[in-house]
């Protein structure tokens, strides 16, 4: 079953304090903080918005401003053109030197993050924060100024000390260029595209209010480089295709374009998409790899389960999604290929297809595109009987490993897209192998429908979309 | 009963824990607000970088402290000899080591590698090589170490002038023919093989294409469960990358593969890859030559739905759009 009030505990606990092995994610508490809040969103547990909240949240109204107090404390001043990724970053200024005009006297490492920018937004269109307090004009250009000359994103972009407030950085050859700095990869074109409707950017260009939009072009070539021989997308060229990759490069171009993904993707390479999207479901082996060498030094949680689902014969078998060919299962793959299916729709020519409405209509019901071509039912089982933490909340990468922050949220947006695939494919009465499983695959339902293009909750989506009008009309 | 008092010992222990993690966490922000006061006051001696030390050794992640060592190593640098520099620079690339076995995955770590050597005055391109070899004997799916690979491959022919992509193309030949089963290595390939025949245009490249069609059939014989070698077969004999074939030409290779396959499905008839791999083959076959799909794929689609159920109404999907 689902245990929806463990998991908002866990979000809630892990919110006021988090344990030792997290200091390594210290430079990206930004993205800790839209887990939770987001997690708390789907789970029904945030006073916000008029939706009725769940009865045993102890959520306040005054922890929702508290939230969004913090989260404006990472804004970068006095621009507020940007955020940072964690106020690990907002290191003091060295003072200014006298004679060396070395690369390190010349900028400022207190930097704006692509990534920290796309969490600090979505939390605060969750917490419903009208974002009037930012410079949304001065976030596009930052955002463009993020955009190398190969089309991809930098992680941020190191602040120049001796230039004033808002000043324009040069756009020097990208791979000499010092205001860039971090890794070199989809993620940060994907937070970029986000941030950029979020703030409404599209609106300010069209507007003429910005003087230019991102680069379009060299946006969408440098997606298509990172395509690979099998048909998935890479983090980066030469990279193998990769369930995260795949996500953040479908995701950039479903919210360039409008969410109009067949205007900038040929119907063969959606094709190919969806299809090895649904090859990296895989079915959880009998003795799961132990944790690869990135994960968080944690003890094993022991967790209940009264009669372990992978002694079935194997078509019963829970089966989740890995991130490359060839790899085991992991929980935030779940969202990360379920996330690319609810973007993408095959060309419609079957009478099975869902009555998926337009995403961009009403709130109470979200697009899943092909959500509906995966194993949901194996999907909900891995996640549910190997994966979910009943005892202390929360979702583990793999099965016998501790709970953290990331992929409970993602286990738990994977479950949201799959429950509202169920609401639109016949009930959960059309998934199940047996009745006696009809408790457990009817238990996710409560949660939230979400946005797989943006990753938030549908009602969050709706409330942007309301500020996106009122910027339209200013 | 016996749950209860389970209870009651975890509750304890997580007390226990709790206070062990919270001085931990107060020695950690003490560590860091010396390293950034030491870096607020323009410490650039030896002493900063044992700070340094310390601390990344903790958090290899929080890249501003990687930033910082860069800046104290840049003042030690300054007017030294070329020795001197070189000295410290082979420290740093030991003290790398050891972070790269405890965080192969660092972003940062490789970062600091690849600037140790940018301001080597002689990096040490072949030793480099050899390590990042070894890393990936580790982890062979690391991409991390591929990128690094790459950059250090880079670096080399720029140093030397000559081409790497023959040794890189037969060290992925290496590492196949040791494991049909190397998903790295094939990518790998995919990405060498256009650049090798650009590189080297007396190579026939239909006799190279019939060559990898050899290697990647002994492969899916071996290995007929294996995703990667069918991947790698499809890539062959639908890609324009190796050589642009004529639509004739492309027809005969369609219909000896089928062949192939075929003859491999008689000894392995519920083999998922050879149904989809066939199937997928006379859908294509039947759109070159504007003809109807062969009958038999729908007995491979519903085979498929049998075998391969998580993936049902993907097949069920495509035997309607026949």
């Amino acid at each position: 079953m689902f245990a929806l009030d463990r998991h908002a505990s866990f979000f809630q606990h892990s919110l006021r304090l988090l344990p030792y092995h997290y200091t390594q994610t210290d430079t990206t508490r930004l993205a800790l903080v839209f887990f939770c809040v987001s997690g708390l969103d789907l789970l029904g547990y945030l006073p916000v918005g008029d939706r009725q909240c769940s009865s045993k949240s102890k959520i306040t109204k005054l922890d929702v401003e508290h939230w969004k107090e913090w989260v404006y404390s990472t804004c970068l001043l006095p621009t507020r053109d940007a955020f940072r990724c964690s106020p690990a970053t907002a290191v003091p200024r060295s003072s200014a030197s006298s004679s060396s005009s070395s690369h390190f006297d010349q900028f400022d490492y207190d930097a704006g993050h692509t990534a920290g920018t796309y969490f600090a937004l979505c939390t605060l269109i969750i917490l419903r924060d009208d974002l009037s307090r930012l410079d949304r004009v001065g976030m596009m250009r930052w955002l463009r100024k993020c955009q190398r000359q190969d089309g991809s994103f930098a992680a941020g972009l190191l602040r120049s000390k001796h230039n004033g407030a808002g000043a324009a950085l040069s756009d020097d050859d990208d791979d000499n260029c010092e205001q860039k700095f971090g890794e070199r990869d989809l993620r940060f074109g994907y937070c970029a595209a986000a941030a950029r409707w979020l703030i409404g950017g599209d609106i300010l260009a069209r507007k003429k209010i910005v003087a230019a939009d991102i680069a379009f072009d060299s946006a969408f070539e440098y997606i298509a480089s990172c395509i690979s021989f099998d048909g998935g997308i890479a983090m980066s060229p030469y990279a193998e295709a990769h369930a995260g990759g795949t996500y953040c490069g479908v995701g950039a171009l479903c919210l360039l374009s409008q969410r109009k993904i067949s205007t900038v993707l040929a119907d063969a390479v959606v094709g190919d998409l969806v299809k090895w999207s649904l090859m990296q479901q895989v079915y959880a082996e009998l003795d799961p790899e132990s944790g690869s060498e990135d994960e968080i030094h944690s003890e094993p949680t022991s967790f209940s389960s009264s009669e372990s689902p992978l002694r079935s014969p194997v078509v019963d078998r829970p089966a989740g999604f890995s991130g490359r060919t060839n790899k085991p299962p992991d929980t935030c793959y779940s969202f990360w290929a379920g996330g690319t299916l609810a973007m993408l729709e095959l060309p419609v020519t079957s009478s099975s297809s869902s009555s998926s409405s337009s995403s961009s209509s009403s709130s109470s019901s979200s697009s899943t595109g092909s959500l509906r071509l995966l194993d949901i039912r194996a999907n909900i089982m891995f996640l549910l009987t190997q994966t979910q933490n009943t005892m202390i909340g929360g979702f583990s990468k793999v099965a016998g490993t501790h709970p953290d922050i990331m992929h409970s949220y993602l286990g738990i947006a994977a479950l949201a897209m799959c429950a509202e695939t169920i609401r639109q494919n016949g009930g959960p009465e059309s998934f199940v192998k047996a009745d006696t499983e009809l408790d457990t695959i009817a238990s996710i339902l409560p949660l939230q429908p979400l946005d797989g293009a943006l990753c938030l909750s549908t009602s969050a989506l709706q409330y942007a979309q309301e500020l996106r009008s009122k910027w339209e009309n200013e | 009963m016996h749950s209860v008092k389970r209870e009651r010992t975890s509750a304890k222990a997580r007390e226990e824990r709790r206070r062990r993690e919270a001085g931990k966490i107060v020695e950690y922000k003490a560590l860091v607000d010396k390293v950034l006061t030491s870096r607020k006051n323009q410490n650039y001696t030896p002493d900063a970088l044992s700070l340094t030390t310390t601390l990344l050794k903790q958090n290899p992640e929080y890249y501003t402290i990687w930033n910082y060592r860069r800046e104290i190593l840049t003042s030690i640098f300054l007017a030294q000899p070329a020795e001197t520099i070189q000295s410290h620079i082979d420290n740093e690339l030991q003290f790398l080591f050891a972070r790269l076995m405890e965080f192969p995955k660092c972003y940062w770590i490789w970062n600091h590698r690849k600037w140790c050597l940018e301001t080597s005055p002689s990096p040490p391109w072949k030793y480099e090589l050899g390590l990042v070899t070894k890393m990936l004997e580790r982890d062979a799916r690391n991409f991390h170490g591929w990128h690094y690979r790459r950059y250090v491959v880079q670096g080399t022919e720029q140093a030397t002038g000559k081409s790497l992509v023959r040794p890189e193309f037969d060290y992925t030949t290496t590492k196949i023919k040791a494991n049909f089963s190397n998903f790295s290595a094939w990518h790998n390939r995919t990405k060498l093989i256009p650049r090798l025949l650009k590189e080297e245009p007396d190579i026939d490249a239909r006799n190279f294409l019939d060559n990898e069609v050899n290697l990647i059939t002994q492969a899916i014989y071996t290995d007929p469960d294996d995703q990667s070698v069918w991947l790698y077969h499809r890539w062959l004999i639908t890609s324009d990358d190796i050589v642009k074939l004529s639509s004739d030409e492309r027809k005969d290779l369609l219909n000896k593969e089928i062949k192939s396959i075929q003859e491999l499905l008689d000894v392995e008839p519920d083999s998922k890859w050879c149904l989809q791999s066939l199937a997928f083959y006379k859908c294509l076959l039947a759109s070159l030559a504007g003809k109807a799909v062969e009958s038999s794929v729908v007995g491979y689609l519903d085979k498929l739905q049998d075998i391969d159920p998580m993936r049902k109404k993907r097949y069920e999907d495509w035997k309607v759009q026949l």
